[in-house]
């Protein structure tokens, strides 16, 4: 089959957030369909957790040299950016991929576009697949204003040019909603696929009453999950935050994951608040058992998201999970044929996110069936992107040109 | 199955190690919706792991060995719900797979090959800690508290409201950094490896606890008892032997650890498994003694497989290991303690050893053990030592398999024992045996060890020159008879998971 090189902006083995969890599965999904899939991660290895094999090139010796180094909301853009214009971590980005001798790259999100723009200037024919978590110029917009960053115009023209530059070279695409592939298709001909975000099934009816401090049994509560994406504090700020007053007093909405980081300064800044205090637990990174044992106990899944591009991976997992989610309608971008299903509650103001809110705790939830979880396993919702590889990849000229297919015939 | 297979190794998920289940195990079905699912029904045994944890990186004892071999036979079956756990800060903590899976396995582990010993911030040592510091405390507490009060009673009527109020909210300051649950983040500096601890476990009347580890030792029983009261959980654990009561003298004063343990034991477990009959003799013997009624037990025989291929690596002398190598020795493993007897093996080589027509050395393997300097000191003063006659005082699984596989015979004259696993273990490899006719040897011998009382001298020597006498011959039990650590764990599977699942405790 095809020797694909996988490049990512972070490490994949052990994901924790869902870019990093999209990856993950891709690389498995790739491996199942036969190919051989070579996993390159380019990040400083000081801001996620190193592995024997990542990252494949290091950005951190060249971290100071960034810019807009202010902003972090672009940090992975411009280190990525590093890796075109830093002659030692070019060369140590192009040694890595002139020895994985792909047929065929598959690209998670723009960022690393420029160096592999760079190297694919001697290696025309290496058809690229850019994977797609979602149109980051509108993302990054988001983002950016609601940090009001004040060369947010300046940097999303950036962000667009190189979205476009890249969908435009691209073999083809993968985008996680409908929406998003109708963005991309306005920029290419190449084809463009939905490959929506996934989720895998947990067992965790063994983990009820298994509990991380400080909670205990006698406490209810529900759940929020995220990363330190900005939406998911904003949107936790703005719907779930003011849904506190309805918690009574052995109940508590919990929150586990990178998000905690962003919360923590923000709920800080704003002084002593009992409310907080009594009905609000920032659990911050959690294992992925603890996760299972959060899951087994939870009364209900929030999914407070405000805004933001793509589709959100935890929704899969909350749907999944067959208890009662309370989300905003941002939150179930892609995933809207489920909004539908019995223990979905879908609220856009806070007064009716709170009142859903008191309805998951109210609703004494075990889980429910839903036979469709099926459908947001990640090997279903990642098929069109295999079939897209190997579709890419039927009609591609292999790695070093004819010779290589002269050997092999 | 209900471990967290997701963590057994990086790149694994459960969206390929499991069938498209629901969160009951149960196959999706179309159709159904919004059909609510149990949530707490699932029969679940918590594995307590606290004595693998507490002994990481040290040479495995017999009890060490014991907990490690069934974890890694029982956590993968299919029919039991298998939960690992440790007992630390007051409370069992649940572990991942793979971290039980790490703490259960040797070479995963970071800790170079030492003496054994309860490290600092092991279960054991962080709740004795704790204990000893409010007990230092709860005087200095008292003193404040009186303080307190009359300064309380000595302002005006009007200010004592407000007063008292801030006096309970510097209390309950004082007590979050005083008795702060302190897990695996909570700032006590715990040993490299230590997992995540932070899962407290809330066990139900339909959990089953499960301690095959040192009990005297890394679990607090008077918190089991509460735990058991207050939940309905029920207990099972593992007795080795009652030797501490039966023969005080093998071991060093004072007793009363093994005893509450032990009275701890037959009054909080709904079912006792013996490693022996013996054992579950001395143990009827001491329910009685101790003005209990009779509890539930059941023997179930430990499994004496190596899990190690031989390798004599650890030999590193060339010579010492061509000698070996010629197979013309007398094993004996165990302790260098009074109770292993070993005093008999050395008048004996004493002896024989003297006339040139006995060429079969003496090999010991084991650590030396309380009391034991005499009897080293005259193993040491020896003609041979060092040459023919050789101890080895720590040798990993694969080095002792290897002893094992070159031996002529194994010796074993134990004074006493709760079974007898280097009986087993040399008809496992297919050696002769001469063993003790005391305590659960003989029944370790399963008929086919050559079965001598440990004082019957002159029994001893004649046996000793006959097999010097034959050549090399091997042992071969009839399939089935000796037992595997696969056997074992499925029968303490079975019993167990009959008990998760409601079944009333019977002997």
């Amino acid at each position: 089959m095809t020797r694909v090189a996988h490049l990512t902006p972070y490490p994949t083995r052990q994901p924790r957030h869902g870019g990093q969890l999209r990856a993950h599965h891709t690389a498995r999904a790739l491996e199942a369909s036969g190919h051989t899939v070579e996993r390159i991660s380019v990040f400083s290895a000081a801001h996620y957790p190193p592995t024997d094999d990542e990252p494949a090139v290091d950005l951190e010796p060249v971290w100071p040299r960034m810019r807009y180094r202010a902003i972090w909301q672009v940090a992975d853009m411009m280190s990525c950016e590093l890796a075109a214009t830093d002659t030692a971590c070019f060369a140590a980005f192009a040694a890595r991929l002139d020895a994985a001798r792909p047929e065929l790259v598959v690209l998670e999100e723009p960022w690393l576009w420029p160096a592999l723009r760079r190297w694919r200037a001697a290696h025309a024919t290496v058809p690229v697949i850019f994977n797609s978590n979602n149109i980051d110029s509108r993302a990054k917009a988001a983002i950016l204003a609601d940090a009001g960053v004040a060369e947010a115009a300046q940097i999303v023209a950036e962000v667009a040019a190189l979205e476009h530059d890249l969908a435009r070279a691209a073999a083809g695409a993968s985008a996680t909603t409908e929406e998003d592939a109708a963005v991309m298709r306005g920029w290419t001909d190449s084809p463009v696929v939905v490959a929506r975000n996934g989720t895998v099934l947990r067992r965790t009816a063994h983990l009820f009453g298994v509990l991380p401090a400080p909670l205990d049994p006698t406490q209810r509560f529900v759940l929020f999950v995220g990363s330190a994406h900005p939406p998911n504090a904003s949107g936790f700020l703005a719907m779930a935050l003011p849904a506190l007053p309805v918690l009574r007093s052995n109940e508590r909405i919990v929150v586990a994951g990178e998000v905690c980081n962003l919360l923590t300064p923000e709920l800080a800044a704003g002084g002593p608040n009992f409310m907080v205090r009594d009905r609000l637990v920032l659990l911050g990174h959690v294992s992925e058992l603890a996760l299972d044992c959060l899951l087994a106990n939870a009364s209900g899944i929030l999914l407070p998201i405000a805004y933001g591009g793509g589709s959100n991976l935890k929704t899969a997992e909350a749907l999944v999970s067959g208890l009662p989610v309370v989300g905003t309608s941002q939150a179930f971008r892609g995933f809207m044929e489920f909004a539908g299903l019995p223990q979905v509650a879908r609220a856009d103001t806070p007064e009716a996110f709170a009142a859903d809110i008191r309805r998951a705790l109210d609703d004494a939830g075990a889980p429910r069936q839903v036979p469709e979880a099926r459908q947001l396993l990640w090997e279903n919702t990642l098929r069109p992107l295999v079939d897209l590889v190997a579709a890419i990849a039927g009609a591609a000229m292999p790695y070093g040109g004819r010779d290589t297919a002269q050997r092999r015939s | 199955m209900c471990e967290r297979l997701s963590g057994l190794e990086d790149d694994t998920d459960l969206s390929t190690v499991l069938p498209a289940t629901d969160l009951d195990g149960q196959e999706l079905s179309e159709g159904e919706t919004g059909t609510r699912m149990e949530r707490q029904n699932v029969p679940r045994v918590f594995f307590d792991l606290s004595t693998s944890f507490a002994w990481r990186g040290h040479t495995a004892v017999g009890i060490v060995r014991t907990e490690r071999e069934l974890f890694r036979h029982l956590i993968g079956r299919a029919d039991l719900c298998v939960i690992p756990v440790l007992y630390h800060d007051d409370d069992f903590r649940a572990l991942a797979a793979d971290a039980a899976l790490a703490l259960v396995t040797p070479e995963t582990n970071p800790h170079p090959q030492s003496q054994a010993g309860a490290p600092p911030g092991s279960p054991a040592a962080t709740g004795v800690e704790r204990a000893f510091l409010v007990a230092m405390l709860r005087p200095l507490l008292g003193l404040v508290r009186r303080v307190a009060h009359r300064l309380v009673v000595a302002l005006p009527p009007t200010a004592r409201g407000d007063a008292r109020l801030a006096m309970v909210h510097a209390r309950r300051a004082f007590r979050e950094v005083a008795y702060r649950r302190r897990g695996a983040t909570g700032g006590v500096a715990m040993p490299p490896g230590t997992p995540d601890l932070s899962l407290v476990v809330y066990p139900t009347a339909t959990d089953v606890l499960f301690l095959a580890g040192l009990n005297w030792d890394v679990v607090n029983w008077s918190r089991i008892a509460a735990l058991r009261s207050r939940t309905g959980l029920r207990v099972v654990s593992v007795m080795y032997d009652l030797i501490p009561m039966k023969f005080p003298e093998f071991l060093p004063a004072p007793q009363h650890g093994y005893h509450n343990c032990f009275l701890h034991m037959i009054d909080n477990s709904d079912l006792i498994l013996c490693i022996s009959a013996s054992t579950q003799a001395d143990l009827a013997t001491f329910v009685a003694a101790s003005g209990r009624k009779p509890i539930a037990t059941e023997v179930i025989h430990l499994g004496a497989d190596v899990p190690a291929v031989p390798d004599p690596a650890e030999i590193s002398v060339p010579a010492v290991r061509a000698r070996l190598a010629r197979g013309r020795f007398a094993l004996a493993v165990g302790t260098l303690e009074i109770r292993k007897n070993y005093a008999l093996l050395v008048d004996l080589w004493a002896e024989l050893m003297a006339d040139p027509a006995f060429d079969l050395d003496l090999v010991i393997v084991g650590r030396p053990g309380w009391e034991a300097d005499e009897v080293i000191r005259r193993l040491r003063a020896l003609p041979g030592f060092g040459t023919r006659v050789l101890w080895f005082q720590q040798l990993s699984d694969a080095g002792l398999s290897w002893l094992y596989m070159q031996c002529h015979l194994v010796v074993f004259p134990s004074i006493y024992e709760g079974w007898g696993l280097p009986v087993v273990e040399a008809l496992q490899h297919g050696r002769p045996v001469i063993a003790s006719s005391r305590g659960a040897t003989p029944e370790a011998g399963f008929g086919i060890a050559t079965i001598i009382d440990p004082e019957d001298r002159a029994g001893w020597r004649t046996a000793l020159l006959a097999e010097a006498r034959t050549p090399r011959r091997t042992v071969t039990p009839a399939a089935g008879t000796l037992p595997t650590w696969e056997r074992s764990a499925a029968m303490i599977a079975h019993r167990l998971s009959r008990l998760a699942e409601g079944a009333p405790v019977t002997s």
